[in-house]
């Protein structure tokens, strides 16, 4: 249904086309104002033609030959004060086309609109329905400002094939990731829930399980220092993840040790720690001396991280459940190195549980994402194979991810583009932009150019989630600001300590 | 020779004529200049006219202030099409009022409105080309002064500008063998006479402002007076070169862009009067005009105005000094800003009539390109 008339087609450079028409405003600037990123919608035959305004510019005759102004002004009178200037101008928009909506569906435009034609205003709902969003049971970001739209994007289209988060740092993206989180744990058992866990490097999300929080009976909060593996849960493969150097005959020793250690003491009911594999390491005649020593110093190594135990913790088959958040707190860490060994770690287990069917469908989101899926070698990221084989794979599962990152250029090739979906916040760093202009499906010029004019807390989405990219001003949290503080209250802060 | 030597050498030819005429006219211009002030138009009746009250070829315009003032300007627009069977015009004139208030910007009011919808005029008379043309200058004129006067009727403004003349200019020779064009015409004259009546009535200023006047009224009657101005000292110079050639090629406006300086005007004198011998019985009015320079590095508008009120001195004063307070804010374009904003409201596109002319195809069952004239349709792009 169409809204209120705004403006009328008009001929411009070789347009009106099926790619572009341009428009002008009928109505005053003071009755409408129309913005770029705006939708207007023409009624054809066969549907409502849905289109962006992609610039607005204003013309006005008294104004169009520099050389006049000056040579008016030069008389020191301003040429509003000589012509009636003000009801020379004229708004011109270019808008281009997306789409026909009808009740069967959506069209691509093959052919121009007419000039003449009407431009309308389009309705909420009809916009809501065009652009693919879930006004009844979605994950409500935020608006669509020009148009008072509830940006509410439907949990499986968002979710299921990834989502990244890009941004620079201070655009927004933790407050976006927050709301995320309110959005996935308000939902009920009719809407359907995932489990979600996080995994906070900066220590910026406890604030979401304060006692004032109305979701903090749905969040755990898990302390770094707490961190444990389940040593005998590991497989000689994850331990060799640990340590992309091992070779594949010492894999190949190392999974024999592990089996006879499977048969004295997990078959049994008992535990076994990173000492029990040296020793049966360092007894085991059938490996040879300079492996043995290779293998013997690389768990040295990993049981100096003390994140080695009998039990896991958090126990994730405990801990993850549908309509709850597990956060794991990583801020305690320095070791980049240790970090992704938790992260590598948790998501092998939490792929597998969820396999398994053991725990619900799972969101796993990462903060810093580039530096746990860096696009640098393995050894530089030894979570990249479990976050690259989540992003491939998972989707199966209904284990998904949202890779948040800050510099997209670094992030894994293989991750970012299994991530169907972008939420894209004020970059500014050309190579980032080109990198996401290249990686980001259905991200047109106009849409590029957008987002290093994009202010605090406006968000581009594109992708999966969405049948056309939006712009979005992320909605207000109900939650209690994050633990961030600004350097003056950190300089006071330490001082008066 | 070959082709190239022979168009270098014409292009040379061509150019060293214009720079010899050129400085040849400069140097005439410049004396004349020099002498402006030295002649005394009302000591020549037999050359400017007995009307002429000016004592001075050259005139400084007085400052007035605007403020509380309503000046209009009536322009017209039309596009004309001969086809094969008729012709048609889309016509229409706009009125453009600006009421000048101390301290603001100009309210502006338009006439009938501010984007008039044109008026559709056609005629089925077998006229011949000169016909049609006088035909077209008639409906526009009728449209414009018919627009003036509802503006002075609703508005009652201190001065109205006509962009054009204030005479209604059509040769009578070229008419007269049409009735429908004579019918035409005296209906033109009527408006006209309406107009001066109202303006009369309610002492509101009239004049005409032709921007690009080809008249050599000025130079002619100079060319006839010079040899008589031997005996005055100050001539001297300016009659050693052989001025005569030169004057006879230059135009008023030619002369005067280097004669006058901006806010002043020549003299004024006696163009015309409005009755013609048919017009027997009919109330006639004086005609006179004068050149006025707005602009720095503009050539000079010939001012034309009735005599309504007042004496043509006071009224070649009072009307130069508002024409110029539109009119002096560009240095390189003199034009009042009222016959600006008019021309801009009035002015009609090509593309109009082709949309008109379509229409009316499609509805007589023709095309809109065997409506059009054999000379207008070339089948191929010139």
């Amino acid at each position: 249904m169409k809204g209120k008339s705004i403006g009328t087609v008009i001929v411009a450079e070789e347009t009106p086309n099926p790619s572009e028409f341009s428009f002008v405003l009928t109505k005053s600037e003071e009755d409408f104002r129309l913005q770029k990123g705006m939708y207007v919608t023409i009624q054809s035959e066969e549907g409502e033609i849905i289109a962006s305004v992609l610039n607005v510019f204003k013309t006005n005759r008294y104004f169009s030959s520099p050389s006049a102004v000056k040579a008016y002004e030069t008389s020191g009178k301003t040429l509003a004060s000589i012509f009636p200037v003000d009801s020379w101008e004229y708004i011109i928009a270019q808008a281009k086309p997306l789409g026909i909506f009808s009740e069967i569906g959506i069209k691509r435009l093959l052919y121009p609109v007419s000039p003449g034609d009407t431009v309308y205003v389009p309705d909420t709902g009809t916009l809501s329905k065009f652009l693919g969003l879930d006004p009844e049971n979605g994950l409500f970001l935020g608006k669509i400002a020009h148009h008072n739209l509830e940006v509410k994007v439907n949990l499986t289209r968002f979710l299921q094939k990834h989502t990244a988060l890009l941004a620079i740092s201070g655009a927004g993206k933790s407050y976006t990731v927050s709301i995320i989180l309110e959005e996935l744990l308000s939902r009920s058992q009719e809407q359907g829930r995932v489990a979600v866990i996080l995994f906070d490097v900066h220590g910026e999300y406890k604030g979401l399980s304060d006692d004032s929080s109305e979701f903090k009976d749905k969040i755990e909060f898990f302390p770094g220092a707490f961190i444990q593996f389940a040593t005998h849960k590991l497989t000689a493969g994850q331990f060799a993840s640990f340590q992309p150097q091992m070779s594949a005959v010492q894999v190949r020793e190392l999974y024999r040790i592990l089996g006879k250690l499977y048969v004295t003491n997990t078959k049994q009911g008992k535990s076994y720690l990173i000492k029990d594999i040296i020793e049966k390491i360092e007894n085991d005649d059938n490996i040879n001396q300079r492996s043995k020593e290779a293998l013997i110093g690389w768990f040295y190594t990993l049981e100096s991280t003390q994140l080695f135990g009998q039990v896991e913790k958090p126990s994730l088959e405990d801990d993850i459940k549908a309509g709850k958040l597990l956060i794991v707190d990583l801020s305690d860490f320095t070791s980049l190195r240790k970090k992704q060994l938790i992260m590598s770690y948790f998501l092998t287990q939490l792929f597998d549980l969820r396999k398994k069917g053991k725990i619900p469908p799972t969101t796993i989101i990462v903060e810093e994402a580039h530096q746990f899926a860096p696009e640098a070698s393995i050894n530089m990221g030894l979570s990249r194979p479990i976050i690259e084989t989540i992003a491939r794979e998972g989707r199966k599962f209904f284990i998904s991810l949202v890779l948040i990152s800050q510099r997209p250029v670094k992030l894994s090739t293989t991750a970012l583009s299994q991530c169907n979906t972008h939420v894209i916040m004020r970059i500014v760093n050309p190579y980032d932009l080109d990198f996401i202009g290249r990686s980001s499906e259905g991200i047109d010029r106009e849409t590029m150019d957008s987002i290093t004019t994009l202010g605090i807390g406006e968000a581009i989405i594109v992708g999966n989630a969405v049948n056309h990219p939006i712009f979005v001003s992320i909605r207000k949290r109900k939650t209690s600001a994050l633990q961030t503080m600004d350097l003056e209250e950190s300089a006071k802060a330490y001082d008066i300590d | 020779m070959h082709l190239k030597d022979k168009i270098n050498s014409a292009i040379d030819k061509i150019s060293q004529q214009i720079l010899r005429y050129n400085e040849h006219r400069r140097l005439f211009q410049n004396l004349f200049r020099s002498v402006k002030n030295s002649l005394n138009p009302t000591e020549f009746p037999d050359s400017f006219g007995f009307k002429t009250t000016d004592k001075s070829f050259v005139v400084n315009c007085p400052e007035t202030n605007i403020e509380g003032l309503k000046i209009a300007g009536v322009d017209g627009g039309i596009i004309h099409r001969s086809l094969n069977f008729f012709d048609i015009a889309l016509i229409r004139a706009v009125g453009v009022l600006f009421y000048y208030l101390p301290n603001s910007n100009p309210v502006v009011r338009y006439f009938p409105e501010e984007n008039p919808f044109p008026d559709i005029v056609t005629s089925i008379e077998p006229l011949n080309q000169n016909e049609i043309e006088s035909l077209i200058s008639i409906w526009r004129m009728q449209k414009e002064i018919k627009c003036a006067i509802s503006l002075v009727k609703e508005d009652l403004p201190d001065i109205i500008i006509i962009d054009g003349s204030v005479l209604p200019y059509i040769d009578y020779k070229v008419i007269n063998h049409s009735e429908f064009l004579v019918h035409q015409y005296l209906n033109l004259k009527t408006l006209y006479r309406q107009l001066y009546s109202l303006c009369q009535k309610h002492h509101t200023s009239l004049c005409g402002i032709v921007k690009d006047s080809r008249s050599a009224i000025l130079t002619e009657k100079m060319s006839h007076l010079l040899p008589h101005l031997s005996k005055l000292k100050e001539f001297e110079k300016l009659l050693e070169i052989d001025y005569r050639p030169i004057i006879r090629q230059l135009r008023d406006t030619d002369l005067l862009f280097q004669v006058l300086d901006q806010n002043e005007r020549t003299f004024e004198f006696y163009l015309s009067n409005f009755n013609e011998k048919f017009d027997k019985n009919l109330p006639d009015f004086d005609i006179h005009c004068f050149y006025l320079k707005t602009a720095e590095y503009d050539t000079p508008l010939r001012v034309e105005f009735p005599i309504l009120f007042s004496n043509p001195q006071d009224l070649s004063q009072s009307i130069s000094a508002l024409v110029i307070s539109v009119s002096k804010h560009n240095p390189e374009y003199g034009l009042p800003s009222v016959i600006i904003e008019a021309d801009a409201r009035a002015r009609l596109q090509e593309v109009d009539a082709d949309i008109l002319i379509d229409e009316i195809a499609s509805k007589i069952g023709y095309s809109s390109f065997s409506l059009q004239k054999r000379r207008a349709r070339s089948p191929f792009t010139r």
